[in-house]
């Protein structure tokens, strides 16, 4: 009997094709001539890899059957590479680009050099596809494929005239199984494009049918899609969307990886900068890589009041400059910092490896967020700013008013994003008009540092941006308490928040704006419809992925009780496949968490529920995991979602079964915890998910997917009760808050507060 | 005449209703209450920044699509954050608490009712709510609780008055001292020009956002995008 491996994703290929080689070359597969593999036309390297398939079966001797398909994950191809920012597509954007590659394959195959290396194997129901390779093919090498109960009435004819072998081929498994492989046929033989639906199709004329795809595709232009734009380009003509390599192909990979590398060993040094200057203060901090405390990072000098007084002086002096510049040269300057970001993607990888222990891929997403922030502000503050709004008063008449920043705001933000969000506040704080007095994450300073002097080097004047690295008490505190500070944007915890909102009141003057994003204690609700391995594949990555430390990450999965049993088994083999490790390599899923008192308090959490509750799978450390601060991934099932205390900001997810009829009280109980940042549902019931979806408290619900790593102006980030205050990050009504609107003939004493 | 009382707006799965409604249907309905508004000083004033504020309120009920990934839809709309407190004080006057009561219902979140010494007024002008469709459990009136105890309601997100700028700063240390939610503080203090009534970004401050992601191309496949990538143009 024959084995065929199966073709997957695009970003699979190199992998499957090391696998295939791998095998082939065994001493066991030799003289076989039965091990084969699928290779997809709508992949641009179709051609290239046939090539060297042909090579390996020269070098070996043995044949190789070749499968030739069209391809069944074209959708999510685009999509994928769309998200990650690529520079292209691997696979074409036109069907009939598919079917001419197809052709080219075909020929290639039926060639005459060809024959005794590989064995080909056409998978087509398309009767022009077929009747080609019939009028191609100068020998009969080869065979035809079909699916048990389609093209029968086809492959009848090719039987009858050609004597072509024709193989039958039919899924086998069980109904959960075979279920989403018949849907998806389903959907593809009822696209427009599809030769099963054209032909049942009464008004397609049979010319159109039997029209070559090269004659087809030669009367495009442009031979492209233009309806599907290039990653760079889905948001249109006036923001770029942020770039990104793809570190699963190796010719992207190995020269980013190389660059990243030169990084590795640097020494950071950083400290408060005022006023376009960096100081040095008597507290110097050692950084050591949260993965391994033998690799020092770098240097950090912490500010202290005398510094914090004089950066709010700078930044209350560079006001009237800053807000009274052109919106147009101040976006201008966001922009040009956007672009410096992505010159700098290697340094600033390998510094979120070696200061915040981010793994590659969330070290790339977060140069691309804070790419997508410095763009998106920029953008809506010309928007905003570029012309007077008409507006009715009370005095009933119209006047036309200008928005303006308000003064100084401070910007407080996080180490889990230590580049994005810090940037994020700051960009839309200046964008806005406002001066800045940044306060970032003291575990996170370098990278702040460096962002920056990028800032700087970008055209932000330095008396509109002040950075003071250091403690919360020692910096945080003098800052909120300042009367000068006009707002304050705050991402963190909910604790400090109520902490900030406290000394901002405490001062004897008008309250200011507080924009804070906090915690939340994230559900994901999956009902029996859903599908399982999907569901496992975006509940690890909601709950595990950045080790957990993301605001937006899955705490409690609540499964229905029909089909728990089976999502937990499922969820138990994927987090066995987990790695742990050196956040730098490519073999690693999950990092560190971010510090010694992170992992203590999230190691006591964990022991303490090994006493009450069952333990249903915990991810093995690896061998150096004691250098660092690592904390396994871990799943326990509670008995109930209201037994969750405050939030654990760790790789730690709870699991409870709920009965399908006890949905809403489940909701409620969601609801009642008070928090309400982000929701997962997975169901195949539209019903249920526009639902749940109405009823949930939550700022950000995503449906069949993971629920982390919103997207800057397309999912518009930011919770509501105990998660924050609004408005939403990343979306059309942040930058409001950062400004105040002014009559532009000013007969008030004051304006909107 | 019976009023809703507090515990009946903390009944959480009614506000849900109101708040799905939608910003133009409350709207239409809390426009119908403006010509039956109990009568009082500059009742003509009260209607046009009425009037205003829920011309204002309509569009935010619109389903903004955002531009996004093939095979995703991505969607914001705006709700009600949940139970407000519309407080008056001595420098309120009737066409300040009318005008943040209904922008506050309008904007789909339950309120609490309470300005001292001006209750008798308060009853008719409910009443008229009511009357409207205001459903009851959405509008308490409130005559006698102590402020402390109606800053400590149960579910509380929204504070809106109008005052003097040193009783705004008073009510924000009251309001940070809250060890729960971070109560919003929404203050007209300049009651000439009502600044912040007339700027087009306060209702803006009685919503919460919500984001709505669909993966369109979970389960198989995506028809639509399979259609986009074989036009022929």
């Amino acid at each position: 009997m024959a084995i065929t491996i199966d073709a997957e994703e695009a970003d699979r290929l190199e992998l499957s094709l090391q696998l295939f080689q791998k095998l082939y070359q065994h001493p066991d597969c030799q003289g076989w001539g039965g091990f084969g593999l699928v290779v997809q036309a709508y992949s641009k390297r179709a051609l290239p890899v046939l090539l060297w398939l042909a090579a390996l079966a020269k070098q070996q001797g043995d044949l190789i059957p070749i499968r030739l398909v069209k391809g069944a994950y074209w959708d999510s191809e685009i999509k994928l590479c769309q998200q990650k920012g690529l520079d292209g597509y691997p696979v074409y954007t036109r069907k009939e680009s598919t079917d001419v590659s197809y052709l080219a394959c075909a020929r290639f195959l039926l060639s005459s050099h060809i024959k005794g290396l590989i064995w080909p194997q056409f998978a087509s129901h398309n009767a022009h596809t077929v009747a080609t390779i019939m009028t191609e093919a100068q020998h009969d090498q080869f065979e035809f494929q079909r699916l048990h109960g389609m093209g029968d009435a086809l492959y009848d004819r090719v039987l009858e005239q050609a004597g072509v072998a024709v193989r039958i081929y039919a899924p086998v498994g069980n109904h959960k199984d075979l279920l989403p492989y018949l849907v998806r046929r389903l959907l593809e033989n009822g696209a427009n494009s599809s030769f099963v639906h054209r032909l049942v199709d009464a008004r397609c004329p049979v010319s159109d049918l039997t029209e070559h795809p090269w004659l087809t595709l030669s009367k495009r232009n442009p031979l492209n899609n233009p309806h599907i734009p290039l990653p760079h380009d889905i948001y249109g003509q006036q923001r770029r969307n942020s770039r990104g390599p793809n570190i699963d192909i190796h010719c992207e990979w190995a020269p980013f990886s190389a660059k990243v590398n030169e990084w590795l060993e640097h020494q950071w040094l950083g400290g408060p900068i005022i006023n376009g200057k960096r100081v040095e203060s008597d507290k110097i901090v050692e950084v050591k890589a949260p993965y391994d405390h033998r690799h020092h990072t770098g240097q950090v000098h912490f500010a202290n009041a005398e510094l914090v007084a004089q950066a709010v002086q700078v930044a209350h002096d560079g006001f009237a400059d800053w807000h009274s510049t052109p919106v147009g040269i101040r976006t201008q300057a966001l922009m040009r910092l956007g672009d410096l970001l992505e010159d700098n993607l290697a340094e600033l990888t390998a510094l979120c490896h070696q200061e915040a222990g981010k793994t590659i891929q969330d070290s790339i997403d977060e140069v691309r967020e804070a790419v997508d922030f410095c763009r998106y502000y920029a953008l809506r503050a010309n928007e905003l700013f570029s012309a007077p709004l008409k507006r009715t008063l009370a005095d009933g008449n119209s006047h036309a008013m200008i928005r303006d920043g308000r003064g100084v705001f401070v910007c407080i933000s996080p180490w889990n994003f230590p580049l994005a969000i810090f940037l994020g506040q700051v960009t839309a704080a200046l964008a806005a008009g406002n001066t800045v007095v940044a306060k970032p994450a003291e575990q996170t300073s370098l990278i702040a540092c460096r962002a920056v002097e990028l800032m700087l080097e970008a055209g932000v004047p330095a008396s509109a941006i002040q950075l003071l690295p250091g403690r919360g008490a020692d910096v945080g505190a003098p800052l909120t308490a300042d009367p000068r500070i006009a707002g304050v944007a705050f991402t963190g915890s909910t604790e400090t928040a109520r902490l900030i909102n406290r000394t901002l009141a405490a001062r004897d003057c008008a309250p200011v704006p507080l924009i804070a994003e906090t915690g939340g204690q994230n559900a994901m609700i999956i009902d029996s419809t859903s599908l399982p391995e999907q569901v496992v594949q975006d509940a690890v990555q909601s709950a595990f992925a950045s080790a957990g430390q993301r605001c937006s990450a899955l705490r409690v999965l609540c499964v229905q009780k029909d089909i728990a049993d089976r999502v937990i088994d499922l969820l138990k083999g994927a987090m066995a496949e987990l790695k742990t490790g050196n956040p730098c390599l490519h073999s690693t899923d999950v990092g560190p968490v971010i510090d010694q008192t992170a992992q203590q308090n999230l190691l006591q959490y964990i022991k303490q529920m090994q006493n009450s509750n069952r333990l249903l799978a915990q991810t093995e450390l690896h061998a150096e995991a004691d250098q660092g601060t690592f904390v396994p991934p871990t799943a326990f099932e509670i008995d109930s979602i209201e037994r969750l205390g405050r939030e654990q900001f760790g790789p730690i997810m709870h699991l409870v079964r709920y009965d399908a009829h006890d949905l809403d009280k489940l909701i409620d109980q969601i609801n009642r915890c008070g928090y309400g940042l982000t929701l997962g549902i997975h169901t195949r019931n539209e019903g249920t998910a526009a639902h749940i979806e109405s009823r949930a408290r939550v700022g950000n619900t995503y449906i069949n997917r993971n629920q982390v790593g919103a997207t800057v102006g397309v999912q518009p980030f930011g919770g509501q009760g105990l998660s924050g205050t609004g408005p939403k990050a990343g979306g059309p009504h942040y930058l409001l808050r950062f400004t105040q609107l002014q009559p532009i003939a000013s007969t008030f004493d004051k304006v909107e507060g | 005449m019976q009023h809703s009382n507090t515990q009946d707006i903390q009944a959480a799965s009614i506000w849900e209703a109101w708040n799905r409604r939608g910003f133009a249907a409350r709207c239409q309905l809390l426009a119908t209450a403006l010509e039956h508004l109990p009568a009082h000083a500059e009742a003509a004033l009260t209607e046009r920044l009425a009037r205003q504020l829920l011309d204002d309120a309509r569009p935010l009920g619109e389903t903004l699509e955002l531009p996004g990934p093939t095979g995703e839809s991505n969607e914001l709309y705006l709700t009600g954050r949940g139970v407000a407190l519309v407080l008056g004080t001595e420098d309120s006057s009737e066409t300040l608490v009318t005008c943040q009561l209904l922008a506050t219902l309008a904007c789909g979140n339950a309120a609490v009712l309470q300005w001292p010494g001006h209750e008798q007024w308060l009853t008719l002008l409910v009443e008229a709510l009511y009357q409207a469709g205001v459903p009851r459990a959405m509008l308490a009136l409130d005559t006698g609780t102590p402020e402390g105890q109606l800053l400590g309601l149960n579910d509380l997100r929204l504070v809106v008055l109008s005052c003097r700028p040193e009783q705004e700063i008073a009510l924000n240390r009251r309001l940070a001292e809250h060890e729960g939610v971070l109560i919003q503080l929404v203050a007209e203090t300049d009651l000439q020009h009502c600044p912040l009534l007339t700027s087009p970004d306060f209702l803006l401050r009685l919503v919460t956002e919500k984001t709505r992601t669909i993966n369109t191309t979970a389960v198989g496949g995506n028809a639509t995008l399979l259609e986009l990538g074989s036009r022929t143009v």
